[in-house]
């Protein structure tokens, strides 16, 4: 009883800090002078082409009760995770085996290097005509945009890692395993998380660019069929939603960051 | 039977008492109680329990043990002088035990004081009377301790070390041989790139020698062509500092002991606490090395060191980069964990004022190819304070290591000019 009503307390202050940072309200004024100057400008006349804010703000209900709206996000949301969580799981695997293996560097790396500048989207005909699903071809794409950025910073952590740790590690009697987990992993786990950070970014450009060009649902589909529609509240609200859901993937990102790397939250 | 005022006299004649407060010696008068012992009795032996410490009134007493060691350690071997203090052990808080044994070598009468009642007395006598604990424990290290030490003799042979990079050869060090007896605090300056980071480089195990070899207590660490393996040892205490930035301070200290499975995690967490308290970090093991400051980091890695229990602590220019003040705290967090630890310790730096202090020996590298240009030995007594930094000797001994050095400053710079013209 005691301890759920300080738990309680505890969180409530937390709460109330968390409303009292001034942080917080800064970025709700910048939020409103953006929306707030826009309506200005449309409002003396230029702007033509767009709608407003208020009538954006007066569509959004409307386009929210729309059939498919809801099955678009879970759609793109589905693609960019497990796109992403394919390249990460094999991006890690390679980073840290390369970074590991003097050998496996210098047979893996160049063909690596062929491939990292191509665009995700210059392979989407190939991958059309390969993978049997549009489904399987957007998964690949946003497979393909996540798994360099990860995979390079992947590689530069562990090869930054300041030697006087894996000596200092060595000297205190470290067995190749602990030296593993208890001084490569979290010694790199920084230079990962940049590089998921970048990777989350880049699934959902290149998510949204395939699905405008051969998908079915999905925020991007939703986009290009207001335009088709010639709904410009539907295009904006769609541009919007885009911009939420990249922005809640990130902050999901940068607080499981935090959660796995407490030393840093002084920084 | 003494009376009081002729044992309060009798204080008053050892350099330890004579400043203390009229009132403490009063109070240790009336604990102190008069003892004899025939001839070839022994007051103590090694590993009884340490109760007791004692004054000399009159008689002879030896330690054997230091008379073995003679040639190590400078260790007065008899007590002699009355009013002469001995049996230390008694006076440090959790060493119970005795570490050498005092013999009468005629028949002696002394004065027996408990340890634990003078600690109290002494505590309840306000700054003075910790002052004076503090001043006996470090005495008690340096000289007691530092007999029963017998681990960490470093042994330097003849050694080389050919760097090949680009196919042009360089020559780090060349034919250099270093003996660091067991206990000691010794010390190497030099010019940049001398080598000196290749020697200790080549003591930790992290890189092999093209020459001669190393050897700890006698056996080969590190010989050409074989591929040395470092070891908790030989620790070593980096430059920039190596505390991992990803652990709490307490996983750091704790973490060597038990991956290496010597020591549970209760026991080594108490040992790092014990060494936290002593240098005054007492409320810091939460955090992680980010929040604290570099000075305290370097106190913390020294520990986490000491909590190995090597037999040769490695320190690489430590504290390069810490402000005058911090590094003053710092040099005398190491003095005293060094007085109280007895270990090898081996110091490089190119702060010659820093050698003196700590060293009880200065090694003067000569420029590349890195050899021993100079030894300074460092006859000052333990425990150190800041006073010594002013003392005549102190001085005498800096200027005769500057000018060593100096040289090899020049030659090291003419060489560098050279170099890249």
């Amino acid at each position: 009883m005691n301890a759920s009503a300080t738990g309680f307390a505890l969180r409530r202050d937390r709460l109330l800090r968390a409303i009292r940072n001034p942080v917080l309200w800064q970025g709700a004024a910048g939020v409103a002078t953006f929306f707030l100057v826009w309506q200005i400008a449309k409002a003396i006349g230029f702007l033509a082409v767009l709608p407003s804010p208020l009538d954006v703000a007066r569509g959004v209900p409307q386009q929210m009760v729309q059939e498919g709206y809801w099955l678009s996000w879970v759609a793109s949301g589905r693609r960019v995770f497990l796109g992403f969580f394919a390249a990460a799981v094999l991006a890690v695997t390679l980073g840290i085996a390369m970074g590991m293996s003097r050998k496996l560097r210098s047979g893996g790396f160049p063909i690596l290097e062929i491939l990292r500048p191509i665009p995700p989207l210059a392979w989407l005909p190939l991958a059309i005509l390969f993978w049997p699903s549009p489904e399987m071809t957007m998964m690949f794409l946003t497979f393909l945009g996540a798994f360099f950025p990860i995979f390079i910073n992947v590689l530069a952590g562990i090869d930054n890692i300041d030697a006087r740790y894996i000596q200092a590690a060595r000297s205190l009697g470290s067995s190749p395993r602990t030296l593993f987990w208890r001084v490569l992993v979290p010694g790199a786990l920084p230079a990962l998380f940049t590089g998921l950070s970048i990777a989350i970014g880049i699934t959902w450009e290149v998510v949204i660019a395939a699905e405008m060009a051969s998908g079915q649902h999905g925020l991007g589909y939703l986009t290009w069929n207001a335009y088709m529609g010639q709904s410009l509240v539907g295009i904006v609200v769609g541009m919007l939603s885009i911009g939420v859901a990249g922005m809640a993937s990130s902050g999901v990102m940068s607080w499981i960051g935090k959660r796995a790397m407490p030393w840093r939250r002084g920084h | 039977m003494l009376s009081q005022q002729d044992l309060v006299a009798l204080f008053r004649s050892n350099s330890f008492l004579r400043d203390a407060p009229a009132e403490l010696l009063a109070q240790i008068a009336l604990a102190a109680r008069e003892e004899t012992f025939a001839r070839g009795v022994f007051i103590y032996a090694k590993n009884d329990a340490a109760d007791n410490f004692y004054v000399l009134i009159e008689g002879r007493v030896g330690h054997p043990e230091v008379q073995a060691a003679e040639e190590q350690y400078s260790v007065a071997r008899e007590v002699v002088v009355p009013g002469q203090l001995f049996g230390f052990a008694a006076l440090v808080q959790g060493l119970p035990k005795r570490v050498i044994s005092a013999r009468c070598e005629v028949r002696t009468l002394v004065l027996a004081v408990n340890g634990r009642t003078f600690q109290a007395l002494a505590r309840n006598a306000g700054r003075a009377g910790h002052e004076l604990l503090q001043a006996l424990t470090r005495t008690f290290a340096a000289h007691e301790r530092g007999v029963a030490a017998r681990s960490g003799w470093v042994s330097i042979r003849n050694a080389g070390k050919i760097y090949d990079p680009l196919g042009r050869s360089v020559i780090a060090v060349d034919d250099c041989s270093i003996e660091v007896r067991p206990g000691e605090f010794c010390a190497i300056v030099g010019p940049s790139g001398c080598g000196k980071s290749t020697l200790l480089n080549g003591i930790a195990g992290f890189d092999s020698l093209t020459a001669g070899g190393i050897a700890l207590d006698g056996e080969w660490i590190n010989r050409p062509g074989e591929r040395p393996k470092p070891g908790p040892d030989r620790i070593v205490v980096f430059q920039n500092g190596a505390l991992f930035p990803w652990a709490t301070i307490r996983e750091n200290l704790i973490r060597g002991p038990v991956v290496q499975k010597r020591m549970s995690e209760a026991k080594a967490l108490e040992r790092a606490r014990e060494l936290l308290a002593r240098v005054g970090l007492a409320d810091v093991e939460e955090l992680y090395p980010g929040a604290i400051s570099s000075g305290m980091c370097r106190r913390v890695e020294i520990i986490r060191a000491l909590v190995n229990d090597p037999k040769v602590i490695l320190l690489d220019e430590p504290f390069r980069g810490l402000d005058a003040l911090t590094k003053t705290v710092t040099h005398n967090a190491l003095l005293e964990l060094y007085d109280l630890s007895a270990k090898t310790v081996l110091f490089i730096t190119h702060d010659l004022e820093e050698a003196i202090y700590l060293a009880d020996r200065v090694l003067v590298m000569t420029t590349r190819p890195g050899r021993i240009k100079q030894t300074i030995e460092v006859d000052l007594p333990r425990p150190r304070t800041l006073d010594l930094l002013t003392a005549p000797e102190f001085l005498r001994l800096k200027e005769e290591a500057i000018e060593a050095v100096h040289e090899e400053a020049v030659k090291a710079f003419a060489a560098g000019e050279r170099e890249f013209a």
